[in-house]
């Protein structure tokens, strides 16, 4: 048994005690709080990241080995903070125009097919051929794609399926020098990183290994990115 | 009118703008050789200044969505890693694009030079250490 209380009732908590996950989640509190001050805002409000963070708090749960003798605390509030930053990545995307949306599928549709068709992500005159759309539609379309969250889930079954990961994410935190900060993301955000960065696989690539689109590879990527460099600069 | 509205393109069209809300000023210059300049005080809105641009001349370039997206992605890193006011010159070219960000800071090099690398198809530093110059295409 852990030597620190939090990690007791982890321990208990991934056992299925109720009251041990309810007494995890109030201990966690202060510090979701603190986390959750940091990051409110207009469209994200402070109680909604707690909410987000107590979920972060209970999923670090199942994760958590006490025999590598770190304390639960830190390493919960990695999970905390990645669930606040998927809500507050969700709340920027609603502002993008139901016009953009519109205009968003409709250059996703198009490039999909296309990249069927030839094997290679086409270029914004292609799209805009195919879709019946001007220049300036599909690069509106391809600014609102950007601005839209990740879709959650669905691929990381296919993630999971693809295994070597340890490998390619050492060196990707060895090429990118970004030293353990790889590790503190969530395993999606991990993967995408890794195929892109460690295993160098275009969009394309990854997309065509995923069975995804290249547009969501992207949006994976750049959420992963936003992940790992988003509290600097 | 904000400067992340700049479409369509003008030659020769010389904009400023102050946006009364955020404080943040910018203001580009459309050359006659095509090459746009932008000139951002400010944080993150620098990138969102700078992505109907490169979007847009990247388009007319003829890069694919891929190059372009990677592209957008590279110079928001680039630009997390320079100094303020800072200077994002885009050049079209046929069938690539090059971006100039300037001033470089040497820590923001460090943090992101080895992931714009991958991003794009070419990274240098202008000759007198004072930026970063990226071409896609």
């Amino acid at each position: 048994m852990p030597a620190d209380p939090a990690g007791r009732l982890a321990v208990l908590a991934a056992a299925g005690d109720g009251a041990a996950k309810a007494e995890l989640v109030k201990q966690m509190s202060p510090l979701v709080g603190r986390l959750a001050g940091r990051m409110a805002n207009a469209r994200v409000p402070r109680q909604d990241l707690e909410q987000a963070g107590a979920v972060g708090v209970l999923a670090a749960v199942d994760g958590f080995d006490p025999d590598r003798g770190a304390a639960f605390a830190p390493y919960a509030m990695r999970y905390a903070l990645g669930e606040m930053r998927a809500l507050a990545r969700g709340a920027a995307a609603v502002h993008v125009s139901r016009t953009g949306r519109d205009l968003a599928a409709a250059v996703e549709a198009a490039a999909a097919a296309l990249t069927a068709e030839s094997g290679a992500p086409p270029t914004v005159d292609e799209i805009a051929d195919r879709a019946g759309l001007d220049e300036e539609q599909v690069v509106t379309g391809l600014r609102a794609r950007r601005g839209l969250a990740p879709p959650a889930g669905g691929q990381d079954e296919l993630l999971e399926a693809h295994g070597g990961w340890e490998d390619a994410i050492e060196q990707v935190e060895r090429r990118l020098d970004v030293g353990r900060r790889l590790e503190e993301l969530d395993p999606r955000s991990q993967r995408i990183v890794a195929m892109r960065f460690g295993l160098e696989l275009s969009q394309t690539e990854i997309a065509e290994r995923l069975g995804i689109s290249q547009m969501h590879v992207s949006r994976l990527l750049r959420a992963a990115l936003e992940q790992l460099w988003g509290d600097e600069g | 009118m904000t400067c992340g509205t700049l479409m369509p393109l003008r030659i020769g069209v010389n904009r400023g703008y102050r946006a009364p809300a955020s404080g943040v000023t910018c203001s580009s210059v459309a050359a006659m050789d095509g090459t746009v300049s932008l000139r951002v005080l400010g944080a993150a809105p620098a990138a969102a200044v700078a992505e109907p641009v490169l979007l847009l001349l990247g388009a007319r370039a003829g890069l694919d969505v891929a190059a372009l997206d990677e592209l957008v992605m590279a110079v928001e890193l680039a630009v997390r890693g320079a100094g303020r006011p800072l200077l994002i010159e885009v050049t079209p070219d046929d069938g690539r694009l090059t971006v100039a960000v300037r001033p470089l800071e040497p820590d923001g090099l460090r943090a992101y030079g080895q992931a714009l690398r991958r991003l794009v198809t070419d990274v240098e530093i202008d000759g007198d250490g004072a930026g970063i110059v990226m071409r896609a295409g």
